[in-house]
């Protein structure tokens, strides 16, 4: 569904990223590790077009995408959930979908606002309030919504459990495997949290340096302890 | 003067002031530097009709409609041509403000060298006199400026709060990255927002083109009038716009009631003083940790 190749991408003249190859499988979760400033959000925002990639091509479904602005692939059904619970603080719950869903016609977006209504009952009600005011796990259940109103067939995810406490964690890795399950989205996501993410995920990279260090299935790390380690040093 | 006529002269300012804040703000909110600028797209509006009445015999009201376009299609040729550029190339809000001063004295200097820097009016004939409303004399300009200044203020508020584009304008203005990251193109709506923005600006120019008369250098004060409503009233909300220049029309207008004219621009700038002191965040405003110029 997606292959990265060769890709290389950094901020101003400082390259972050040389030449890393990865593919998420249609209907998986893929999940992306490493230590701090290793380049894995860096890895997902270029892929996304959030920032230029300078060599190396990203295919989607067989079509290149590399460098086609995010408005594009938001209507070719790839979805971005940021970093750190973003959601657009200064204005409510429901204009935050409505913004996620902005390119939909009104009908079809009234039909989705009403599954994430399901999947998430404690959005409904308070879809009048200012999202700024939201806890941190609503924050974060919004940022999801937002982007799943557009029914995307691909969603990346940025470490979605970034500030979370343990118990919201497990809430939110159960919803991201449901996401997969249910609403068929196959998962890129860049996970801090390696336990609970080699728990949820099909496939795991490590990205160490801007290169990928490891590929393969989780099971292979989660019992290789050592190998695990050295990945994080 | 009356207590009343203060109150009605007043009113007619803070309407203009209105309009200038809330495209200075609405520009503010987007790019989040000080577009000084604003201030000759105020002027242009002006002279766009003086030109098109004035110099080429068009109807009034054909002027009035070509010269809101031309004050928008102005301030999107600013920012594609300038403020664009300079941001892709990751320019800071300081190289913008800079670069806005630039444009805006050099736009100066050409209404300056193709009207000349003398005094121009839009009338014709006598100043007409006001009506006699319980025993204020209000004049026709004055009721449309007001009348005007509310719709356009009431329309801008349902605008942003219900179409799609005026969403997008929002989001940008709260979080650009994650606009972007929602699939909105930053750009796009950036110029969107200088269209409407600048035709708010034009708009004001005209009618106080048509109340009073104009000339080159009428940009800069209206602009900073605007600026003062904008902190009064707190950056990002179109109410506390509208009460800010409300705030700001009522004391400058007293104060000339009770003290001297000379004094109206002072009393702007320490009422602006006393909110930057005490109440930074305006009336309405947001409490913000770092302002960007």
């Amino acid at each position: 569904m997606l292959n990265v190749e060769e890709l290389e991408t950094g901020y101003g003249k400082k390259q972050v990223l040389f030449g890393i190859n990865l593919e998420a499988v249609e209907g998986k979760i893929t999940a992306i590790i490493g230590p701090n400033g290793s380049g894995k959000s860096t890895a997902l925002k270029s892929i996304f077009g959030l920032i230029p990639v300078w060599n190396g091509n990203v295919i989607y479904n067989g079509e290149p995408i590399a460098n086609r602005g995010t408005r594009a692939n938001v209507n070719d059904g790839i979805g971005f959930v940021p970093q750190g619970n973003r959601v657009f603080d200064e204005m409510t719950v429901l204009e935050n979908l409505e913004i996620g869903g902005l390119h939909l016609r009104r009908d079809r977006f009234k039909e989705e606002l009403k599954k994430m209504w399901g999947l998430f009952p404690e959005l409904e009600k308070r879809k009048k309030q200012n999202a700024g005011k939201l806890s941190g796990g609503e924050k974060q259940m919004l940022a999801l919504s937002r982007a799943l109103i557009m029914t995307p067939k691909m969603l990346l995810m940025d470490e979605p459990s970034l500030g979370l406490s343990p118990k919201l964690v497990t809430f939110m890795m159960g919803h991201i495997r449901k996401i997969n399950h249910e609403f068929g989205a196959t998962v890129l996501i860049v996970e801090q949290k390696v336990r609970e993410v080699l728990d949820l995920c099909d496939r795991v990279y490590s990205i160490k340096l801007g290169k990928v260090a490891f590929e393969g299935s989780p099971e292979e790390l989660q019992k290789d302890k050592g190998k695990l380690k050295h990945l994080f040093l | 003067m009356s207590l009343t006529q203060t109150l009605v002269n007043s009113l007619s300012a803070a309407a203009v002031y209105a309009l200038v804040a809330l495209g200075f703000a609405l520009i503010y909110n987007t790019v989040r530097f000080f577009h000084f600028a604003h201030g000759i797209v105020f002027t242009g509006g002006a002279y766009f009709v003086f030109l098109l009445k004035v110099w080429l015999g068009f109807p009034l009201f054909f002027s009035i409609i070509v010269a809101i376009g031309l004050s928008a299609i102005l301030g999107c040729l600013i920012e594609i041509s300038i403020y664009r550029r300079l941001r892709h190339k990751g320019a800071s809000s300081l190289i913008l403000l800079l670069a806005s001063l630039g444009v805006y004295v050099v736009l100066q200097n050409i209404v300056s060298m193709v009207f000349g820097d003398d005094i121009k009016t839009i009338r014709s004939g006598m100043v007409e006199e006001g009506i006699n409303i319980l025993g204020t004399k209000v004049t026709p300009i004055q009721i449309a400026i007001i009348a005007v200044s509310l719709s356009l203020l009431v329309s801008c508020f349902l605008f942003l709060k219900y179409t799609k584009i005026g969403q997008s304008m929002r989001a940008v203005a709260n979080d650009p990255e994650l606009a972007c990251a929602s699939g909105i193109e930053s750009d796009r709506v950036i110029l969107a927002t200088f269209a409407l923005g600048s035709a708010l600006a034009g708009i004001a120019g005209i009618l106080v083109a048509l109340d009073v008369d104009m000339s080159p250098t009428m940009g800069m004060n209206a602009l900073m009038m605007g600026v003062v409503a904008v902190i009064i009233g707190g950056v990002g909300s179109i109410p506390g716009v509208a009460l800010g220049a409300l705030l700001l029309g009522m004391a400058q207008h007293l104060g000339v009631w009770k003290i001297s004219s000379q004094w109206q621009d002072a009393i702007a700038f320490v009422i602006l003083l006393i909110f930057l002191l005490f109440r930074p965040q305006g009336f309405l405003g947001r409490k913000i940790k770092k302002v960007t110029i």
